[in-house]
């Protein structure tokens, strides 16, 4: 502790200076119902968060795996995600929590009532509980504020996403991309909730990074509400476990600037032992190295080489951009340009990833999730549709340049995934899966998963884990793709193939093959330039060259 | 040493009273029209150098002040500047405060930005826009000015409003900066003036809470009771409080009551043709043109306002107008938002001739001056609407237009939610 000059007031890190005088009945009590409810709402009460932590691998860390350490959800879930029937905006499970905290605590006090084990105070507890509920709010605010840092939270909108109308989002939608646009903002908002984190490990700055928090998080929480961002719960959390940790602070500073009387904020400091000391700066030391230095490297591959939002394999060179639709065939017959024609492409996009995109003037089924989460297949990372209606439709493709073939498939799919498992209620957890199988008949492929990739093709098309570079390809990743072929079984997905032929440098690519109905398809593309008044500067995500 | 020391305090806030007092004259310009109720705060003739001027001059009037009264009395003249600030700060964001917690401060979305594709905006534009697309984050951002302005107002809550006030419109700064908005010398005024209040009293906030000490709080304070001043300082406070609680406050209100906007004309449109319409046939010179994915002439589809603007998507690149000014402006012919910073369509404000229904259109983009149309209005059935006549050029035209049943997704999510699987549309 270095122990500035400052005039000759009482500055004493021990426990001396603390009056350590009797607690009142009252707060004593509080502090017991306090106890319980932070404790309970600082640990994960997902078994998964437990399992994904014993099986990280250490030596080969991907960023989310420290995320998914950062975020879980907590609280009493035993009695359900309601409180009497009422899900209270998804706030349930703090009330739920509060109750059995009041009636742990209330049991508490009768049990040392009944044994006369009667505590004075409870100075020492309070500081534990403290260390808890600031160890837990900074390293939660630290696990989102790098994907900021790395703006790669709000993902600069896609070919197809700029092509999209205004109208056509959600408001959800427009607020991430209002933030992709401008990166360097995002980082801004990065630096500060990183930081904020940071503040809250040490003593000092603890009143500080919480105020900070309150102020950045409270904005959030607005936000999640008035955008329907669907975070809302987790945002309050930090609002909440900051307000606690600022509860030392508001009556001196009432008392200061407001009665304009002499305070102190009274905080008590145990003062360890020599080896206990040893013990507690090494852990320390290994949090921030963990969780600021690894995370920050983590988070910077991330960044530049597998964005989380957007797909990571680099698309086709021959043929990015936008593209004008001008000629259609199905089945043979010819559909001229109609915007108004409910089966003709009107336009399609090839981005710098693995994906065509074209828009057709009919109704679709949307994917109104956020489009985040944590899948690791390029085909599941679907934030250039999700919140997004106007016929805009994305497909993944594989491509094989001998045969000069596109597999391409649905990047929707109707029973979607549940994603954030390891956040559970601290996550957005997409949109719940509770459709039936016999629901989506309808959607179901007409070309299986077997009948559409040959096995030669297949192992021409190799491992596509290994389509990132090496430094991306995470024991997270290889695991993930390791499952990936069990898990696209189950999948509903249209799927297509067509063959290939570009002309002039790409300006023309011409499109010949088989829809997802089995109709024979012919599309003539042309390049277009789109005169957009935006354009992404320099501090772009992803390695596609 | 000390005696420079001591010294140095004068300028610095020297400085800053007279730089706030050089930029209030324009600001209080600004404020007639913010409580007449065509508010604009910005002047966009202050620039950088304008500000590095005036610092110039403030540290040439501090050292001839110094030199003349080497004995100032600090305290009482520091204290002065707070009141300043304080109140200053407090008019400010009561003005910007009630137009957010009305949320008039950016217009609803107009139908025709719902149809333009989302590259087609400059970036300030879009962060006019995602306000629109919530009002109830305005309405937030409102509520806290209001309260940090009231803080502000009493001199032992007015630490804590600048508490609330630095983050805010610092990140206000930011924001300005990274939307390219122009004008963040607003925003750094705004935090400039409340640096004197913040400094002030920094120094015990840190031995406060940083370094958990006994803290006494300030000691120094003007005797109001002794002073002459007395009356003038309630007279003050209270006429402060009915100009900016009352008057803006109310203004505010009954704007938002009537619906206005401070952004599109006033002027009504056409009766019974509002809303999106397709191309159908489309005459040129008697030559019927076939739509097409590229630049043919040929008009994509036409947006009726509720006022009187019609706006055309065209495959053609759009030469964006950029606002000259960023006052906010009061005849409908000033009002620029909706065809600045964005292309994907042209915007053209019409006149309807009842007696003999005929639309005239002129484009308002100055970079299309002579792009103007003149036609006869028909309605073949409820859901058509024909045009007929010229263009400016003098090629004539016929167009059929058609009413497109258009949903907005960010309409149609408010009604169904977001948890919704298979939704449609």
């Amino acid at each position: 502790m270095s122990k500035k000059k400052i005039d000759t007031a009482v500055i004493n890190h021990d426990t001396s200076y603390v009056d350590r005088k009797q607690w009142p009945q009252w707060q004593r009590i509080l502090f017991r119902i306090s106890f319980i409810f932070f404790i309970l709402i600082a640990i994960p009460n997902n078994p998964h968060w437990y399992t994904h932590v014993w099986n990280i691998d250490w030596w080969n860390l991907d960023y989310r795996d420290l995320y998914d350490i950062c975020r879980f959800g907590s609280g009493v879930n035993y009695f359900g995600t309601t409180t009497f029937g009422a899900r209270l905006l998804g706030y349930s499970i703090w009330v739920n929590t509060l109750i059995f905290a009041t009636i742990a605590g209330l049991l508490w006090t009768l049990i040392v009532k009944i044994l006369k084990r009667e505590r004075k105070e409870y100075e020492r507890l309070y500081y534990w509980l403290n260390v808890i509920v600031r160890y837990r709010a900074g390293l939660g605010i630290i696990g989102f504020g790098f994907t900021k840092l790395f703006p790669v939270q709000m993902p600069y909108p896609s070919l197809g996403l700029l092509d999209t109308d205004y109208g056509d989002l959600t408001a959800q939608k427009i607020f991430w991309l209002s933030f992709g646009i401008v990166p360097w903002y995002q980082v801004f908002a990065g630096v500060l909730e990183v930081g904020a984190g940071a503040l809250l490990f040490f003593r000092r700055t603890v009143a500080i990074g919480a105020a900070l928090l309150v102020g950045a998080l409270g904005a959030i929480v607005v936000v999640n509400f008035a955008y329907d961002g669907g975070v809302h719960v987790y945002s309050s959390y930090f609002v909440l476990l900051s307000l606690f940790l600022l509860v030392p602070y508001y009556k001196p500073f009432y008392k200061v600037f407001v009665k304009e009387i002499p305070a102190q904020v009274s905080l008590f400091f145990p003062v360890f032992a020599t080896p206990l000391q040893v013990v507690r700066y090494s852990l320390k030391t290994l949090t921030i190295f963990l969780f600021i230095g690894v995370f920050f490297y983590l988070q910077y591959l991330d960044f530049r080489y597998d964005p989380y939002k957007q797909p990571s394999t680099a698309g086709y060179k021959a043929f990015r951009g936008n593209y004008a639709v001008s000629e259609f065939k199905l089945n043979g017959v010819e559909h001229p340009y109609d915007p108004l024609d409910t089966v003709r492409w009107q336009s399609a996009t090839f981005e710098k990833w693995s994906t065509l995109t074209f828009k057709v003037h009919r109704p679709l089924p949307l994917d109104l999730s956020n489009g985040g989460g944590d899948p690791k297949r390029d085909v599941n990372r679907t934030f250039e549709i999700s919140g997004v209606a106007g016929g805009q439709r994305a497909f993944h493709y594989y491509i094989d340049t001998v045969t000069q073939t596109l597999y391409l498939e649905d990047k929707y799919k109707p029973i979607p995934d549940e994603r954030n498992k390891t956040a559970d209620s601290g996550g957005d957890r997409g949109v719940r899966n509770n459709i039936s199988l016999n629901d989506v008949k309808i959607y179901g492929p007409t070309i299986s998963l077997e009948e559409w990739i040959p096995a030669e093709v297949k192992r021409r098309l190799g491992n596509e884990a290994d389509y990132v570079h090496p430094k991306a390809r995470t024991t997270r990743r290889l695991r993930e793709f390791a499952k990936a072929d069990e898990l696209a079984k189950r999948e509903i997905r249209q799927r297509f193939v067509v063959r290939y032929t570009i002309q002039n440098d790409g300006e023309r690519v011409i499109l010949r093959g088989v829809d997802e109905n089995r109709d024979s398809l012919y599309v003539v593309l042309d390049r277009v330039k789109k005169d957009y008044k935006i354009s992404p500067g320099k501090l772009v995500a992803g390695q596609y060259e | 040493m000390l005696w420079i020391v001591l010294l140095s305090i004068p300028i610095q806030q020297d400085f800053y009273s007279i730089l706030l007092s050089l930029s209030w004259q324009y600001l209080l310009i600004d404020f007639y029209n913010l409580v007449t109720f065509l508010p604009h705060f910005f002047d966009k003739n202050s620039t950088i150098l304008d500000w590095t001027i005036y610092l110039g001059i403030a540290v040439a009037l501090a050292l001839l002040w110094r030199s003349r009264q080497p004995h100032l009395e600090l305290n009482k003249w520091y204290y002065y500047l707070r009141i300043f600030s304080r109140y200053k700060l407090a008019s400010i964001l009561l003005v910007a405060g009630f137009l957010k917690v009305f949320p008039l401060y950016v217009p609803e979305i107009s139908l025709s930005h719902l149809n333009t594709g989302y590259g087609y905006f400059q970036h300030w534009k879009h962060l006019l826009l995602s306000l629109s697309a919530a009002p109830a984050y305005l309405v937030f951002l409102g509520i806290v000015e209001v309260a940090a302005a009231i803080l502000l107002l009493f001199r032992r809550t007015a630490f804590l409003g600048v508490i609330f006030i630095i983050p805010f419109y610092g990140n206000v700064f930011l924001a300005d900066l990274a939307y390219e908005g122009g004008d963040f010398l607003v925003s750094t005024y705004i935090v400039l003036l409340s640096l004197p209040v913040f400094v002030y009293d920094l120094g015990r906030l840190g031995r406060l809470i940083y370094h958990k000490a006994f803290t006494q709080p300030a000691a120094w304070h003007l005797e109001w009771n002794h002073s002459r001043w007395k009356k003038v300082r309630v007279v003050g406070k209270i006429s402060f409080a009915v100009v900016f609680f009352f008057v803006v406050g109310f203004k505010s209100y009954s704007a938002f009551r009537q619906q206005q906007n401070l952004f599109y004309p006033q002027h009504k449109g056409l009766e019974g043709i509002v809303g999106k319409y397709w191309v159908k046939d489309f005459v040129l010179n008697g030559d019927t043109i076939a739509p097409s994915p590229f630049e043919n002439g040929r008009w994509k589809d036409v947006v009726f306002e509720r006022w009187n603007t019609l706006s055309i998507r065209v495959n053609e690149s759009i030469v964006v107008e950029e606002p000259a000014s960023r006052l906010w402006p009061r005849q409908d012919s000033l009002r620029n938002y909706e065809y600045t910073q964005v292309g994907d369509r042209l915007y053209y404000t019409f006149q309807f001739s009842e007696q003999d229904s005929i639309l005239t259109l002129a484009n308002r983009n100055k970079h299309y001056i002579a792009d103007s149309y003149r036609f006869q209005l028909s309605q073949p059935d409820s859901n058509a609407v024909l045009l007929r006549g010229t263009n400016g050029r003098g090629d004539s035209l016929q167009v059929l237009l058609v009413y497109a049943k258009k949903k907005y997704l960010l309409e149609e999510v408010k009604k169904v939610g977001r948890r919704k699987v298979g939704y449609k549309l």
